[in-house]
């Protein structure tokens, strides 16, 4: 299923690339412009978030490009859930207690 | 405790010794957990935060109360994390993927982005992509990592590191790229 989606969005985007004009094309957001708005997670107009939705509809490319995004991001969070060891919590308490008792000299 | 209260910030300008002492016993753990996350040493991390303490006490004296006084004191440390990575050998950078070589000049891609599917399956993706991430140029790298992994809100992260928004966008776009593209090359092979 997925491989005939790929396929779709494929087709769809050379009809796009060659068949429509120019100037019309305009109208629509270039993969560059998506990729800059899919790394920022930029609030958008409801224009703006329509033409982006169009643009993952057929372009095989930005939607790999978004998975890629997702699966780093994703990755990364797993980083931030780092816990302190009992030793570095012992550091982080020594280091504190060495900290206050110089305030207090 | 309201920490960005004005008196607080007062009795801290001040010295005071009990605000200092409350100030540490919220945030000193939170620093070093922080330093931890940016990939220190235990030793480097504790000597990082300490660093930052004498720094703060030194300069609480012109806190403007612009900020939170947290990103004030996260600000601090980051600077000196930066340091850090500017002086180490190992964290310098010589492969940067150059942004012009991803589109053309229509904006498309000259090279399409891979199928990341399997991507997730891979053992392997955290390590790469934290090897990855220490190899991404300081600012690029402090700026995925605040966003990222710390989860500080954009406004905190521009305060701390002094850019603007528009800025940041284009920092945070640049380290994704090049991360996305290292992924590419390592886990598409």
């Amino acid at each position: 299923m997925n491989k005939l989606i790929r396929i779709f969005r494929h087709l769809i985007h050379e009809f796009v690339v060659l068949l429509v004009p120019r100037n019309l094309r305009k109208n629509l957001m270039t993969c560059e412009e998506v990729s800059k708005i899919l790394a920022n997670e930029n609030s958008l107009s409801t224009s703006s978030t329509f033409k982006l939705k169009i643009h993952l509809f057929i372009c095989q490319c930005c939607t790999d490009y978004s998975d890629q995004l997702k699966e780093i991001d994703a990755q990364a969070h797993k980083l931030s859930k780092i816990e302190l060891t009992p030793q570095q919590k012992e550091s982080v308490r020594k280091s504190q207690k060495k900290i206050l008792e110089s305030l207090h000299k | 405790m309201n920490f960005s209260s004005k008196e607080f910030i007062k009795k801290l300008k001040l010295r005071d010794h009990e605000a200092l002492t409350l100030l540490i016993k919220e945030y000193h753990q939170a620093l070093y957990l922080g330093a931890i996350k940016q990939k220190l040493a235990t030793d480097q991390a504790e000597e990082v935060v300490q660093e930052t303490w004498s720094t703060f006490f030194q300069k609480v004296e012109n806190f403007e109360g612009r900020s939170h006084i947290r990103t004030y004191l996260f600000g601090i440390m980051y600077n000196k994390i930066k340091e850090i990575w500017r002086s180490n050998k190992k964290y310098t950078h010589d492969d940067e993927v150059l942004l012009d070589n991803i589109f053309d000049d229509e904006g498309s891609y000259l090279t399409p982005p891979l199928n990341p599917s399997q991507w997730s399956q891979s053992n392997e993706f955290i390590g790469i992509l934290s090897e990855e991430l220490e190899k991404l140029p300081e600012a690029q790298k402090m700026a995925f990592y605040l966003k990222e992994i710390q989860g500080e809100t954009t406004q905190d992260i521009c305060n701390i590191l002094g850019v603007s928004n528009t800025n940041l966008g284009v920092l945070i776009y640049r380290a994704k790229t090049q991360l996305r593209v290292k992924m590419e090359k390592r886990l598409n092979q």
